[in-house]
């Protein structure tokens, strides 16, 4: 009997282009304005009604339509996802076209990650259903509501016949898209994907996280001593990953990434992030790195007393207190689907941009925590190696590095 | 087809499992040991879980079991759209505004719902993966388990699942409750090697599922099963989805 072929190895991955909407608006350039100052971008929700107080990071510019033959996609996260490919200045559409020029299109394909999908509008349907009898003549559910559309959608819009699939593992999804895009190209099965995630307001995840009184009334402040909850956001990260090429040898590349469970309780970390740790000490191993060589860690960091507590732990277990790390969803809200993506996004700038995020909405950190919290940001340093954390419900951990090869 | 021209091995498939809780159903596709399995769940979870991740859960136990070496392992999870008939009951308390939400019905409309109970239910710590590919899941879980066999992974567990979908938001879907799990190692397999799908003239075993196929994806899977339950040695063709006919994998039984 023959022997098992040894895996594919793991290699680093150039990122060719990278693009978002958030809070901050509609590109890379926009987000990067909102980490060089300290302001939130939270506001009353205006898409729907809520009985409880709360701040949201929601997108207030207007969203691209579809095309013409694309319209049965059209949802609130589609739009955003446009928005995303078209953003003036990152050449997302531009990179993704050359992609397919190079390799061809059955050799690029599409890895997201979304945990609402259509489900503003799926909410919509129901409330016409409920005043005339029947869904609105134009909801098409496979098209709209099942999570795979976001994944068919896009590979329609930019002309990609290569594998597509979505990934709905909650606040882990955008990075665990990452992590499997990697694996698509590491096994050479494309030599290019689109990854990230994308994740639009709805009445199902704010009045959901209110019901688990995770919801902060004022804007949240992740990591502060005061913190009570979270402020929902919706957002698009993506970025084109392909395989590794003499000319992108410069490019931040995906060094590594992990992934991993709690085996605990389906809304609760594990009280020692045992997952948590995993999740980041794999990346290191298959990065091949240490965790002194990380200048920056993008926190999970979501605003919880338990989540924010657990994971500071869980960094104090592997890092020891000397790393400088902080939370960006004080800026954009926690964008849940597409937060491992949307961050993944900022780890990317703060390598390109030579900058470290400081914590928005923080003024007091945790007295618990290690004192390299970063609270405002940290213009012109040197950055070569950061990390990017993500767990979400049921226990579902990420973490991913990205860095400067041989620097 | 020619020696040169055979298809790469792909997968060992070391341990299989089904739940297919309706009697009539298992009966006419000649499946068999499909009860509802749900030793691994805490009694109160037992209760508050929905159909989906019962079935899931089942047949992911049984797999396990079958194949004796634990549940420590990798899983991918893909199902056509996860928690239906607790995003219905979701969205039936929005229309009607009447909040606040439960905590436990919104916890478990997360597509991610059955992979942490499974692994809150097996203590397994390594990653849980939550695909949803509505008329494409076996076939997309498949190319994820192995790619994550590829790049290292020992064994990884794929549960493939469906529940009935709630008749008012699509009543044209007549889904039958159904989870298929297979435990996967890198070929070759001690028991069966599954080899790279190609593309014959000549149909595979489809089951005569292809009208039941077409309306609930879980079920594509089910030839596979009924070959490894009948377990004779040697290879045979199999549709790994009954839906494109001419697509088939051959399965090599030991």
């Amino acid at each position: 009997m023959t022997k098992r072929q040894p895996p594919h190895e793991v290699s680093a991955l150039p990122i060719t282009a990278c693009s978002v909407v958030t809070a901050c608006g509609v590109g890379t350039r926009a987000l990067h304005e909102g980490l060089l100052g300290t302001e939130h971008r939270l506001r009353i929700p205006s898409l729907f009604d809520l009985d409880f107080d709360t701040m949201a990071g929601e997108v207030s510019e207007p969203l691209p339509d579809l095309a013409d033959g694309l319209h049965q996609y059209s949802t609130r996260n589609t739009r955003l996802t446009l928005a995303a490919i078209d953003s003036p200045g990152d050449g997302l559409r531009d990179a993704v076209n050359q992609a397919v020029e190079r390799y061809g299109a059955a050799r690029t394909g599409v890895v997201l990650g979304t945990s609402t999908s259509g489900m503003y509008e799926t909410e919509q349907a129901y409330r016409h259903r409920q005043r005339h009898g029947h869904l609105p003549s134009d909801y098409v559910f496979e098209r709209q509501h099942a999570w795979i559309a976001l994944a068919d959608y896009v590979r329609c819009e930019l002309g990609l016949k290569g594998p597509r699939y979505v990934i709905s593992t909650a606040c882990s999804s955008g990075s665990r898209a990452i992590a499997a895009a990697q694996r698509l190209i590491c096994t050479g099965l494309c030599d290019a994907v689109l990854a990230g995630g994308v994740d639009s307001l709805c009445r199902l995840t704010l009045n959901g996280f209110n019901s688990l009184d995770l919801v902060a009334k004022d804007p949240c402040t992740p990591l502060d001593r005061n913190r009570d909850g979270i402020s929902i956001g919706e957002g698009v990260g993506l970025m084109l990953i392909e395989r590794p090429q003499p000319e992108w040898q410069h490019a931040v590349h995906l060094l590594g990434c992990g992934e991993s469970s709690d085996a605990h309780h389906m809304t609760a970390p594990h009280p020692e992030g045992i997952g948590a740790i995993i999740a980041m000490q794999q990346s290191f191993e298959q990065a091949g790195l240490k965790p002194e060589m990380i200048d920056y860690v993008n926190l999970h960091a979501t605003g919880t007393r338990q989540n924010d507590a657990v994971e500071m732990a869980a960094m104090a277990e592997v890092f020891g207190p000397e790393v400088q790390c902080g939370g960006t969803k004080g800026l954009t809200g926690h964008t849940l689907g597409a937060a491992g993506a949307v961050e993944a996004a900022i780890c990317w700038m703060a390598l390109t941009q030579s900058f470290l995020p400081g914590t928005c909405g923080l003024r007091h950190v945790d007295p618990a925590f290690s004192r390299q919290v970063i609270t405002t940001p940290r213009l012109n340093t040197p950055v070569n190696m950061v990390m990017n954390n993500s767990f979400g419900f049921g226990g579902n951990n990420a973490s991913m590095i990205l860095g400067r090869q041989g620097d | 087809m020619t020696e040169s021209a055979r298809p790469p091995l792909l997968l060992a498939i070391d341990g299989f499992g089904v739940c297919l809780p309706d009697q009539d159903l298992a009966t006419r596709t000649g499946i068999r040991d499909c009860e509802m399995d749900l030793s691994l769940l805490a009694p109160l979870v037992r209760r508050r879980t929905s159909q989906a991740t019962r079935v899931a859960v089942s047949a992911a136990t049984r797999a396990c079991r079958e194949a004796g070496q634990g549940t420590d392992m990798a899983a991918v999870f893909v199902s056509a759209i996860g928690e239906i008939q607790t995003t219905d009951k979701l969205c039936e308390v929005i229309t009607a505004a009447d909040f606040p939400l439960s905590p436990t019905l919104f916890h478990n409309s997360v597509h991610n719902t059955a992979a942490g109970y499974w692994s809150i239910a097996s203590g397994s710590k390594a990653p849980m993966q939550a695909m949803a590919g509505l008329n494409d899941c076996f076939r997309l879980g498949l190319l994820e388990a192995w790619l994550q066999i590829e790049t290292g992974a020992d064994r990884v567990l794929l549960v493939c699942y469906d529940e009935t979908m709630p008749s008012a938001l699509q009543p044209e879907y007549n889904w039958q409750p159904c989870a298929i799990a297979l435990v996967l190692g890198a070929a070759p397999g001690q028991r069966a090697t599954l080899l790279a799908p190609v593309i014959t003239n000549k149909p595979a075993d489809s089951l005569c599922l292809e009208q039941l196929v077409k309306e609930n994806q879980a079920m594509v899977a089910l030839p596979l099963i009924r070959r490894l339950q009948e377990g004779v040695s040697g290879s045979c063709q199999v549709a790994l989805d009954p839906c494109f006919p001419d697509t088939v994998a051959e399965l090599q039984i030991s």
